[in-house]
C-alpha cells in the first residue's frame, strides 16, 4: 500500500536532506492519519517478547485484504481443521482464530498478538503447541513444526506481495554518530559498602598507583609494578605485581587480627579475569604475605579451581595460611572470563568462596579459628607474591576488602551491580521518524578490545507506531559481521519508552575510547528501508587433493579376523579362535592404510593365524580331523602321522597339502601381478621351500623327534604362512 | 610383449614345471629353488599386469564385505562384470554375511562414540544403522525416523533394555548374523519398553541410546550437533566456521571476553557457537542419565544444562523450548545445499530431517563410502566427479540407498592400480 500511495521509491533513492524526509514524513503521517493507508504496520504489536527479539508484528505494506488473503492460504486452514472446535465462534475458546469467516479469524490472530513475524518460532500459536503442549491433534512437536512452517509460509507470501519489509529505499538509514565522550556516566546500581576498610576502583587510567578509595586510613595504595591501568577500569596484569606499603598493609592486621581490635572475620571481594585455565602455582590473585611460604591470607587461581589460604590460631592451621580451601575440580569454578570472586571469613564457617554471587558449597577442611598470629608485617599484593615467584595473570577490574564477612544477599547485590564504567550513549534518529526520537545503549568498554552495546531502548515523542528491524553498530565508519546482536531484531515501538532488546552487541575493534565514533544503522526504521542483501556466498577454491594415497591398503583387525576364519573354515566363534582374537585385537591393524603398517601388525597377524591353522590341522584324535579332512579333501592318503621325509617325499604328497591352500586361501585363477600381489606358482615355489628346511630342522639336537606330530606342525606352519601372507591381507 | 627385465624371469618360469623341479636330487632342487623364491620377490615388486574381470570381482567383493569370495561368487561377480552390471557384482559382494557383520560394523562404529574409535562394542545406533542398509531404508532418514534395530525376541538375553547395551553385546558375543532380518529386527524406538520417546520425537540414531551415553552426556548437548556435522556433513566445526551469522542464540554460558581478549571470542568462538548454539538448541529435552543408564526426555522442560554457567554472560541466549534455527542457510555454509522443509523447527526430528536433506548429507554419505571401499578419499577430478554422480545417483528418486552407493564406489575403484 505504501509503495503505491506514496512518491515512486525511485525518487526517493538517494534523496539525503534532512529536511526533505521530514517533508516526506509530515506528508506521510498526515495520510495515515486521514486513513490513507498504513506506514508501518498495524496498530497491534503481534510480537511476544523473546531472545533478542521483543517486537514481531503484523507486515506492513500490505492491504487488509491482502493480508487476510495470505492468511487464508496458510495458517488459517491449519487453524479450521484443528481449532474450530473451540476457537471456531460458537466453541469455548477465545480469541475466535479459526472462525469460519477468514478475516475474523485473521484479525483474532494479529489483534490477540498470536503471531511474531520476527521469530516465527516465538509465536504464540507456534509455543501453545510446543511448550504447553494445548490440545495437539497428534504430536506437539510435530503440530508445533506445521503451526510454525504455515507461519514461515504465511511470511514468505507476504514478502512475495511486497510486505513487512515494505517501505521506502533510501541509501543510508542509520543515526547520527556519538562517540563515548557523548555520554553521560551511569552511577549503577547499589552497592553493599558497609564494613569497607579497603578499595580499590582501578578508575586512574594512567600512571603507576592505584589509589585505595575506601576513605578508611590509612589509604592502601598499591604501586603497580608491571601492571598497567585500563581505560575501561581497572589493571591488566601482564607481569609483576600491585603491591601495598607494609606501613599501610597493617591496616589489615590491625582491622581484622588484632586481638583487642581485630574482627576475626572478613571478606575479600574481587571483579576479575583470569588470563587462561592453565596457570598454577597457585596463582596469586590477592595474597597478604612476606613470600611464598608464608602469608595471612591469598585467593589465588590453580587452572580451574580457585584457592583460599588463612593462617588462624589453630593447630590444623599453618604460617603459610594451609590446608588450602580449593573449589571442587570438577565445578570448574575458575573460568578465563569477567568473574566476581568473593572470599569470606567468619568465626562459625571459616572460609567461604562466592564465584558470580553464589556460594561454590565447598566446605572449609578445618574449623574456624581467631587471626591472633597474622603477621603485622606482612604486605597486601595482587597479582604475584611478594616475592614476585606465583605470577598471575589476568585482569582486576576492583577490589575491596571488609572487616566482616558478607552475607549471601549482600555479594549477589555487589555481583548484580557490575562493574566498569557505564556510559548511556543517544542516537538521533528524529530525521527518520519525526518527532524528537532517540535510541539509547548502556555502553561499557568488555575488555582492550571492543565494546558492549546493551539494553538498547528507543525514546520517543511520535506516538503513532514505528517499526524497527535489524539494527548494526559500526565503529568508525565499519561495521563489524561479527557480534552483532540486534541483526535479527524486529519490534514495533508503541510506548514512548521501549526495551528493544535484553542482548546486547559486542562492537570489536577498540582503538581509542576517546576517539571512536559509533553510529546506529538500520534495515527498517519508521517507513524507511534500507535492506542489506544477502552476501552472495564464496565460490569455493579448487579442490586441494593432497597427497598421494596408497591404492591398495591392508585388512584391519575384523577383516583379518573373517577372513582367516572364512578361508580356513574355522568358526571365529571356536573357543580358542576367539580368545586369541580378543587378545590380539589392539595388536592387528586398526586400518587400512599401509603406511600405518608395522612388524607388530603382521606379528599379530600371524599369530591370530597360527590359531586357526592349529585348529584346521587338529591333532591325532579323530574329532579334530574332521575339518582338515573336508579342507585337505584330496589328501586322503597322506601321511599325517608320518614323519615328514615320509610324508613329503614325493611331489603328489605335497600338492596334497599346498594344492588346497594355494587354491582355497591364495585364491584359484588369479594371475601374478595384481597390485604387487604374488602369483599362484611363486607362493607354491615358496612353499616348497618351506617344506624342504622345515624337515630339515627334525631329529637332531634340541629339534623335535621327525614324527608325524612334527609332520602336523609343518602343515600348519605352511597354513599359517599362506593365511598370514600378504597375499591375503593386502588388497 | 613382455617387458624389459620381465621376459628372462618369465621364460624361466614357464619352462621350470613346480613338479618337474621335485623329481631334482635335493641339493640341486633347494639351490635352484633359492634362486627362483629371489627371482620370484623381484618379479613381485617389478612387474605390473593389466587387471581383468576376476581380479576386479575379488577387489571388488574384498573392499564390500571385507573377506575373500568363494570361488563361485568370484566367477559370477566376474561374469557380471563382463557384462557391464558392476552394480549385479556389487550387489552379490552384499550378500555375504561379513559385508554387515565386519565391513559395516566397522564402517559404522567410530561414528557412535567421541573418540571416534573402531574398537567398540555393538551397539543400537550401529545396528540401526546397519539395518537401514540391508533393508534399503532411505537413509536421508537417519537423523529422523522413528527406528531402530534389535535381535529378534529372545534370540539373545537380555532382549532390549533402556538401561543398558548387554543386549547388543550379547547380539556381538552370539555372533548373530547381521544380514538375517530374522536375527536382526526393525522396530520403532517409540514402541520399545521402557521408552520416553513418542514417534513424532525419535529422530533416528540421534535418539538412540548409544548416541545418547556419547553425545548427551554431561557437557550441554553441544556435541550431539558436531558430531551429527562430522559424521553427516563430513565437517568438524572448523570448517563450518562462520563468524558473519547473527550472534543471538549463544547461550550465556560462553565468555564473550574469555581471558579478558574480546577478540578471541568475536574471530573464534563467535563463528562456531552462532550457528551451533542455534541448531544445539534442537536437544534441549534430552539427557543421558548416568545413573540409570539411560537416556531421558523431558517434553516442555528444558535441561538444566542449557542453563548453566548462566552469569557468564546474562545477556547471551536463554532457551526456553527445543526450538533450532539454521543461520548456515546463508553465508558460506548456504554452499551445503539445504533443502529442507523450513530453516527453523523444533527438536532433533526437525534438525534431522534439515541435515538429511541437505546436499552435503548427500555428498558426504558417499565420501565415507568412498574412503571405506577405495581406502583413499577422492585423488583428482575424476574421483571428485564420480563423488558426485554418486551422490546424485543416491538421492535419484529419493531412494537414498546405501547399498547403491556402495556399489558404485566399489565399481569407480575396482580398476585402480
Amino acid at each position: 500500500m505504501m509503495k503505491s500511495q506514496i512518491f515512486p521509491v525511485e525518487s526517493f533513492v538517494g534523496l539525503r536532506g534532512a529536511s526533505l524526509r521530514r517533508a516526506f514524513l509530515t506528508l506521510t503521517l498526515a495520510l495515515g492519519a486521514a486513513g490513507c493507508g498504513e506506514y508501518g504496520g498495524s496498530d497491534t504489536d503481534t510480537s511476544v517478547l523473546g531472545n533478542g527479539n521483543p517486537g514481531g508484528g503484523a507486515p506492513a505494506g500490505l492491504s487488509v485484504a491482502e493480508q487476510v488473503t495470505a492468511f487464508e492460504a496458510t495458517v488459517y486452514p491449519v487453524l479450521d481443521q484443528y481449532c474450530e472446535d473451540c476457537h471456531g465462534g460458537s466453541g469455548p475458546g477465545a480469541p475466535q482464530l479459526a472462525h469460519p469467516d477468514v478475516a475474523t479469524a485473521w484479525s483474532a490472530v494479529v489483534d490477540s498478538q498470536k503471531v511474531n513475524f520476527s521469530d516465527p518460532s516465538a509465536s504464540r500459536l507456534v509455543r501453545r503447541l510446543a511448550v504447553d503442549f494445548h490440545f495437539c491433534w497428534s504430536d506437539c512437536a510435530a503440530n508445533a513444526s506445521e503451526m510454525l512452517a504455515q507461519i514461515v509460509a504465511w511470511l514468505a507470501a507476504i514478502e512475495a506481495a511486497g510486505g513487512t519489509t515494505g517501505g521506502v529505499d533510501v541509501n543510508g538509514l542509520q543515526s547520527d554518530t556519538r562517540m563515548m565522550s557523548n555520554g553521560t556516566e551511569e552511577v549503577g546500581a547499589e552497592r553493599f559498602d558497609t564494613g569497607i576498610i579497603a578499595r580499590w576502583d582501578f578508575k586512574e587510567e594512567t600512571g603507576t598507583t592505584a589509589m585505595d578509595t575506601s576513605g578508611v586510613a590509612p589509604a592502601m595504595d598499591l604501586t603497580l609494578e608491571g601492571p598497567s591501568l585500563m581505560s575501561a577500569y581497572g589493571i591488566d596484569v601482564t607481569e609483576g605485581r600491585a603491591i601495598a606499603t607494609a606501613a599501610t598493609s597493617r591496616k589489615l592486621y590491625d582491622r581484622l587480627a588484632d586481638q583487642n581490635t581485630g574482627s576475626q572475620a572478613y571478606s575479600v571481594e574481587m571483579w576479575i579475569a583470569n588470563l587462561n585455565t592453565t596457570q598454577d602455582g597457585p596463582a596469586r590473585v590477592i595474597s597478604y604475605s612476606a613470600n611464598s611460604g608464608s602469608r595471612n591470607f591469598m585467593l589465588g587461581q590453580l587452572q580451574y579451581q580457585y584457592v583460599v589460604r588463612n593462617r588462624a590460631y589453630l593447630e590444623a592451621s599453618n604460617d603459610n595460611g594451609g590446608p588450602d580451601l580449593e573449589t571442587y575440580d570438577v565445578d570448574q569454578d575458575a573460568q578465563a572470563t569477567l568473574q566476581h570472586v568473593v572470599i569470606t571469613y567468619d568465626q562459625l564457617a571459616g572460609r567461604k568462596i562466592f564465584v558470580d554471587g553464589v556460594w561454590t558449597e565447598d566446605v572449609d577442611p578445618i574449623a574456624a579459628g581467631r587471626l591472633w598470629n597474622w603477621s603485622p608485617t606482612h604486605r597486601l599484593v595482587m597479582g604475584n607474591d611478594v616475592s614476585n615467584d606465583r605470577q598471575w595473570l589476568g585482569q582486576i577490574r576492583f577490589a575491596a576488602i571488609y572487616d566482616r564477612p558478607l552475607s549471601p544477599a549482600a555479594i549477589l547485590q555487589n555481583y548484580e551491580a557490575g562493574i566498569g564504567r557505564r556510559i548511556t550513549l543517544s542516537f538521533d534518529v528524529s530525521e527518520w521518524t519525526g518527532g524528537n526520537s532517540r535510541i539509547e545503549f548502556s555502553v561499557t568498554e568488555l575488555d582492550g578490545y571492543s565494546y558492549l552495546f546493551c539494553a538498547p531502548t528507543f525514546v520517543t515523542d511520535i506516538a503513532a507506531p514505528i517499526r524497527i528491524q535489524n539494527m548494526r553498530v559500526s565503529l568508525n565508519g565499519i561495521i563489524p559481521v561479527a557480534g552483532q546482536g540486534f541483526i535479527n531484531m524486529n519490534a514495533l515501538v508503541t510506548g514512548s519508552r521501549t526495551l528493544l532488546s535484553r542482548q546486547c552487541s559486542i562492537v570489536g575493534g577498540l582503538v581509542d575510547a576517546d576517539t571512536d565514533l559509533f553510529q546506529i544503522h538500520f534495515e527498517q526504521l519508521g517507513i524507511f528501508q534500507d535492506p542489506v542483501p544477502t552476501p552472495t556466498p564464496p565460490t569455493p577454491g579448487v579442490e586441494d587433493f593432497g597427497e598421494a594415497q596408497p591404492t591398495l591398503g591392508v585388512r584391519n583387525f575384523a577383516r583379518v579376523n573373517a577372513s582367516i576364519a572364512a578361508l580356513t573354515t574355522v568358526s571365529s566363534e571356536n573357543a580358542n579362535a576367539e580368545a586369541t582374537f580378543e587378545e590380539l585385537v589392539q595388536q592387528l591393524p586398526a586400518g587400512p592404510d599401509l603406511r600405518s603398517f608395522v612388524s607388530a601388525n603382521q606379528v599379530g597377524v600371524a599369530k591370530l593365524g597360527v590359531e586357526y591353522c592349529d585348529v584346521l590341522v587338529g591333532d591325532d584324535t579323530a574329532g579334530s580331523q574332521t575339518l582338515r579332512n573336508q579342507f585337505f579333501n584330496t589328501a586322503g592318503s597322506f601321511g599325517w602321522n608320518q614323519p615328514p621325509a615320509t610324508a613329503f617325499a614325493n611331489p603328489v604328497d605335497i600338492d596334497m597339502i599346498t594344492d588346497p591352500l594355494l587354491d582355497k586361501i591364495v585364491g584359484a585363477g588369479l594371475r601374478g601381478m595384481v597390485g604387487g600381489q604374488p602369483a599362484r606358482d611363486q607362493v607354491e615355489v615358496l612353499l616348497d621351500q618351506l617344506i624342504v628346511d622345515l624337515s630339515a630342522t627334525c631329529g637332531g639336537g634340541g629339534q623335535p623327534a621327525c614324527d608325524g606330530t612334527y609332520t602336523k606342525s609343518i602343515v600348519k606352519g605352511l597354513c599359517t604362512a599362506v593365511v598370514s601372507s600378504g597375499a591375503v591381507h593386502i588388497h | 610383449m613382455p617387458r624389459p627385465g620381465q621376459c628372462e624371469v618369465e621364460s624361466t618360469m614357464s619352462h621350470e614345471k613346480p613338479h618337474e623341479m621335485r623329481r631334482r636330487n635335493s641339493e640341486s632342487s633347494r639351490s635352484r629353488r633359492l634362486v627362483l623364491v629371489g627371482l620370484a620377490l623381484l618379479f613381485a615388486n617389478t612387474a605390473v599386469a593389466q587387471m581383468d574381470d576376476t581380479d576386479r570381482a575379488r577387489r571388488m567383493h574384498d573392499r564390500i564385505a571385507g573377506v575373500p569370495p568363494t570361488t563361485a561368487v568370484l566367477s559370477q561377480m566376474a561374469a557380471h562384470i563382463g557384462n557391464d552390471r558392476a552394480d549385479l557384482a556389487a550387489a552379490l559382494a552384499m550378500q555375504n554375511p561379513a559385508f554387515y557383520n565386519v565391513s559395516l560394523k566397522n564402517f559404522v562404529m567410530p561414528w557412535t562414540n567421541e573418540a571416534m574409535t573402531v574398537f567398540a562394542p555393538l551397539n543400537d545406533y550401529a545396528a540401526t544403522v546397519i539395518g537401514m542398509i540391508r533393508d534399503d531404508v532411505p537413509f536421508n532418514t537417519v537423523l529422523s525416523e522413528d527406528i531402530i534395530y534389535t535381535g529378534a525376541n529372545n534370540l539373545v538375553t537380555p532382549n532390549y533394555e533402556q538401561t543398558s547395551n548387554a543386549h547388543y553385546e550379547a547380539l556381538e558375543e552370539a555372533g548373530v548374523d547381521l544380514s538375517n532380518p530374522m536375527q536382526l529386527v526393525r522396530r520403532t524406538q517409540s514402541g520399545l519398553p521402557g521408552t520416553q520417546i513418542s514417534a513424532n520425537e525419535a529422530a533416528g540414531i540421534v535418539t538412540t541410546r548409544a548416541a545418547a551415553e556419547a553425545f548427551f552426556s554431561a557437557g550441554t548437548n553441544r556435541a550431539m550437533w558436531r558430531f551429527t556435522a562430522i559424521n553427516y556433513l563430513c565437517r568438524d566445526m572448523e570448517q563450518l566456521h562462520d563468524v558473519t551469522r547473527p550472534g543471538d542464540w549463544i547461550r550465556q554460558d560462553v565468555s564473550r571476553s574469555p581471558g579478558g581478549d574480546s577478540e578471541i571470542f568475536l574471530n573464534n568462538c563467535y563463528g562456531c557457537h552462532s550457528g551451533m548454539d542455534a541448531l544445539a538448541g534442537a536437544y534441549a529435552y534430552l539427557e543421558w542419565d548416568p545413573v540409570q543408564g539411560r537416556m531421558l526426555n523431558s517434553p516442555g522442560v528444558v535441561q538444566a544444562k542449557y542453563l548453566i554457567n548462566g552469569n557468564v554472560f546474562p545477556f547471551g541466549h536463554i532457551t526456553t523450548d527445543n526450538g533450532w534455527v539454521n543461520f548456515w542457510r546463508e553465508g558460506p555454509n548456504s554452499l551445503l545445499g539445504w533443502r529442507g522443509a523450513s530453516d527453523r523447527g523444533f527438536g532433533a526430528k526437525s534438525l534431522g530431517a534439515e541435515v538429511g536433506a541437505s546436499r552435503a548429507f548427500s555428498v558426504c554419505q558417499v565420501e565415507k563410502v568412498f574412503k571405506h571401499v577405495c581406502f583413499h578419499g577422492p585423488k583428482n577430478q575424476g574421483d571428485r566427479d564420480a563423488i558426485e554422480a554418486i551422490a546424485d545417483e543416491f538421492e535419484a528418486d529419493g531412494t537414498y540407498s546405501m547399498k547403491t552407493v556402495f556399489g558404485s564406489a566399489a565399481a569407480h575403484c575396482m580398476n585402480e592400480e
